[in-house]
């Protein structure tokens, strides 16, 4: 990693708030009201998506992070490049460190019988079934495809501006109802069942590095023709 | 030593507008600029193609020699302040300032805490939160401390009163002395920084009007007064950019050096004159082609 690459880490690093203090606000808040209910509920047992904030989140996150840091760094006479590798350094660490806490959180889930009351926010069914590592994988996973979505939606726009959004929502609109076409009346869907059928969470979310890669790709190169 | 910027026959166009047109110069190591000239010029854009900020439509732009353009060893040397720069919404200056010094490899972390003091800036607000004139005071600091090599302010003191703007000149003209290194300075307020530039380019429509050392400028032109029909006699045939009745009696600017024939001419008519500052020159020549393109130049 060049000194570079590490200054421009090192300036994502300076706003916890946003990489760690607001995400995790947003999704303990969710798990404290769920806890309150799960509490209050005694019966049975209460199983919540309430996770999914931190991952809608890092969708946010990926949008916001380009808008505000890329001509920032650029008017600080950094390289597009060293921009793109720095925030790809930075994202893939906090995915990771991220995955680990949330591992963790629901090893704790499951050991202590969802916190005594039957609350299962972490650890949940299908998302949650393999080994520690895998469940690594599955959250680190889908954390990265979120944040990178939101970066190539966010570097889309300061490529092409308003217009190059408007043309990709309305192609990715027609591309999606001719999508759903074709799930529905050419049979496609029977396909898709027999490819997800029997699959792991795991297992879908090595598919999705793929995805992720491509998204990251596109992205470096929309923000190599970028002005500020 | 060789150029810190040499640009030839360069051109930016948006659409069917021409920003920046066939536009050549040259800047010089270890000396201070101004670029100078009306809103819309073309000097913003100008500063942003030497910073590889926007892309030029044609031309040749070379910076320490090389192409601009994602060259590390090219923007390692430059720092460019611009008034429309735009900051994380959740850092703070003293962010802002631990970035610049992580960013620029000159940093002087002693001096960047001097003017801090100098300006008397918050370190814990929010950037979102400061002043217009506490933001410009957030990129000066960050202009000088960073000590590039090529250093750019475009309109760096917006915002900022007249006390603000004398630290800035007094700081810069200091650590320059200590530590040469070339400046660009792009500003409005070109009579408060005339002492400080050593050559001026004047943009005008996108393209370069004027391009001298500071010291020949001011000589550049003058001023006659007097009776109105003495005035008609002997600026008849002469360059003049500018004119104002008074009454009976009129002023005249004329572009050129005042010779003795004419100083002699003159005084035997019993005329007055007066030096003409750069801003007054710049005023008339800006004004004066946007009606009459190029004349005299």
């Amino acid at each position: 990693m060049n000194s570079s690459v590490k200054s421009v880490v090192r300036m994502h690093m300076k706003d916890r708030l946003s990489w760690f203090y607001l995400p995790w606000c947003i999704m303990l808040s969710s798990f404290v009201i769920n806890l309150i209910l799960a509490g209050t509920m005694q019966e049975e047992q209460l199983v919540t998506g309430g996770l999914a904030s931190i991952f809608i989140y890092m969708l946010v996150s990926g949008i916001v992070s380009v808008q505000h840091t890329f001509p920032f760094a650029l008017g600080f006479s950094v390289r597009r490049r060293d921009y793109y590798s720095g925030s790809m350094v930075m994202i893939v660490a906090v995915s990771l460190f991220t995955s680990i806490l949330l591992c963790l959180l629901s090893y704790i889930e499951d050991a202590s019988g969802g916190w005594a009351v039957e609350l299962y926010f972490f650890h949940i069914p299908y998302i949650t079934d393999g080994n520690a590592l895998q469940q690594l994988v599955v959250f680190a996973s889908v954390l990265l495809f979120m944040y990178l979505l939101g970066f190539a939606i966010s570097s889309l726009n300061r490529r092409f501006g308003k217009m190059g959004l408007y043309t990709a929502a309305i192609a990715s609109l027609v591309l999606g109802t001719l999508f759903v076409y074709g799930v529905i009346y050419l049979e496609w869907w029977k396909g898709i069942f027999d490819f997800f059928d029997g699959r792991s969470a795991f297992e879908v979310g090595l598919l999705l590095l793929p995805v992720s890669i491509v998204l990251s790709g596109i992205s470096y190169a929309l923000l190599r023709r970028s002005t500020v | 030593m060789s150029a810190i910027v040499e640009a030839k026959r360069l051109t930016k166009t948006y659409g069917s507008f021409t920003a920046v047109n066939n536009v050549s110069f040259t800047i010089e190591p270890d000396k201070i600029y101004g670029l100078l000239g009306r809103n819309g010029a073309g000097k913003t854009t100008i500063m942003h193609l030497i910073t590889a900020q926007l892309f030029a439509s044609s031309g040749e732009l070379l910076v320490f020699g090389q192409e601009p353009y994602e060259n590390e060893r090219v923007l390692r040397q430059t720092c460019f302040i611009k008034e429309s720069q735009k900051y994380p919404d959740t850092f703070r200056v003293t962010d802002v300032l631990g970035t610049a010094a992580m960013m620029f490899p000159n940093w002087d972390e002693g001096f960047a805490k001097r003017l801090l003091t100098d300006f008397n800036l918050p370190l814990k607000r929010r950037m979102k939160k400061l002043s217009r004139g506490m933001l410009s005071s957030v990129g000066i600091i960050i202009g000088l401390a960073s000590r590039a090599p090529l250093t750019i302010f475009d309109e760096p003191y917006l915002g900022l009163d007249a006390v603000a703007r004398n630290i800035f000149y007094e700081r810069l003209m200091e650590d320059y002395a200590e530590f040469p290194r070339t400046v660009i300075l792009s500003t409005h307020l070109i009579d408060e920084v005339s002492k400080l530039l050593e050559h001026v380019i004047v943009i005008d429509g996108g393209q370069i009007l004027l391009d001298e050392e500071a010291d020949s400028l001011r000589g550049r032109a003058y001023t006659v007064t007097g009776p109105s029909a003495k005035i008609d006699a002997y600026a008849a045939g002469k360059p003049v950019i500018h004119q104002e009745a008074l009454g009976g009696s009129r002023a005249v600017t004329v572009f050129e050096r005042l010779g003795a024939t004419d100083q002699k001419q003159a005084e035997a008519l019993g005329l007055q004159f007066s030096p003409v500052t750069i801003q007054q020159l710049i005023v008339c020549l800006t004004t004066r082609s946007s009606e009459q393109k190029g004349a005299y130049l």
